[in-house]
């Protein structure tokens, strides 16, 4: 006798299929693929100026998006769900950058776009990220608190010249510091804590590592700055290597919000 | 602070905000309805682990759809 669909999906949910299978890996990379292709749509629109392209970008991102869900809604073993978690909030946090209005000032624009995923990742902490420490490292976050954000700002600081990037024409209004440096603790949330560590399961952690990488230089798309999606990816590998070490969200977003801080203060003094 | 996007660099949303309103709309009305009929779908199949991504998600989308909706009206 045939079974139901739903009697199916019940066993097969008990079960779970396996996630060494290739289905889910491959699955994942198209969906990580389509979120860059989105990004990068978004760069191409900022050079050429031609809307359809960024048009183009969002239904790509909004495919992206469904099948995120259906992969972490089928009854696919627990480490392909939570890939698909993650890919989800991350294709719908590009999906909003694209489709919030602008208000007019570049910074009001940030603040509205990271107020958002701010209070998401607040709402919503304990689905979209880890932010409990585990296994914290003592010695990494004496380093790591103290050296590295002042480094990473001075070595931002010098690649652009100390000069002011086109994207952020006009004064740097003070409230920024603190908008920045929320934003820097919630993007290592999302791409650390969420990407990375529900991402580790599946693909390992270098690959893991890379993604993570990748989504947070491909979210830079937003600031229409080549130099800045090339930072954001050495900041973000290097950021990578610390989470794999701490396993630490509280330690990794701190660094990234002093490292936001020290170089918008650069910005402001020189 | 005007709405309806002045600065031609940050974020593309401008490009949105400035030209084709309704097809913006469409697809994220159509990405909102996408979201909540696979949560139709889980919910009728008595739920999974996936159900908890579906949330966030609508939320980012919904708030996208209402502010651009609000920005049409008040720029209008």
């Amino acid at each position: 006798m045939r079974k139901g669909l739903l009697i199916r999906y019940r066993e097969l949910r008990e079960k779970g299929i396996a996630a060494g299978s290739k289905v889910p890996r491959v699955l994942v990379f198209a969906i990580l693929l389509a979120i860059l292709v989105g990004d990068v749509s978004v760069v191409a629109y900022v050079v050429a100026g031609e809307l359809w392209i960024v048009l183009l970008g969002t239904i790509v991102l909004i495919c992206a998006l469904l099948f995120s869900l259906v992969l972490a809604s089928f009854p696919f073993e627990k480490a392909v769900s939570r890939a698909g978690e993650a890919l989800a909030f991350v294709s719908s946090i590009n999906i909003l950058g694209i489709a919030l209005p602008s208000f007019g000032d570049q910074f009001v624009n940030f603040a509205a776009f990271s107020v958002v995923c701010l209070s998401t990742l607040v709402l919503w902490q304990d689905r979209l990220a880890e932010v409990k420490p585990k296994g914290t490292r003592r010695g990494y976050l004496a380093i790591a608190l103290t050296v590295l954000p002042l480094a990473l700002a001075m070595n931002e600081f010098a690649i652009h010249g100390g000069v002011i990037p086109a994207p952020f024409l006009g004064e740097i209004p003070v409230w920024f510091f603190f908008v920045a440096c929320l934003f820097g603790f919630s993007e290592e949330a999302i791409f650390r804590g969420g990407v990375q560590r529900n991402l580790m399961g599946l693909l390992g952690w270098k690959f893991s590592l890379l993604a993570g990488g990748l989504l947070d230089a491909g979210l830079m798309a937003f600031w229409g700055s080549g130099y800045l999606i090339l930072l954001t990816f050495g900041i973000a590998i290097v950021m990578g290597f610390i989470f794999e070490k701490t396993r630490s969200v509280p330690i990794c977003g701190s660094i990234r919000a002093m490292q936001a801080f020290w170089l918008i203060l650069m910005f402001y003094l020189f | 602070m005007s709405v309806g996007g002045v600065v031609p660099m940050f974020l593309p949303p401008l490009a949105f905000s400035q030209t084709s309103p309704v097809e913006v709309l469409t697809l994220l009305i159509v990405t909102l309805l996408g979201i909540l009929l696979i949560r139709e779908a889980l919910r009728s199949l008595a739920g999974g682990v996936g159900r908890r991504a579906v949330t966030p998600s609508l939320f980012c989308i919904a708030v996208a759809t209402i502010v651009l909706l609000l920005a049409r009206i008040i720029s209008l």
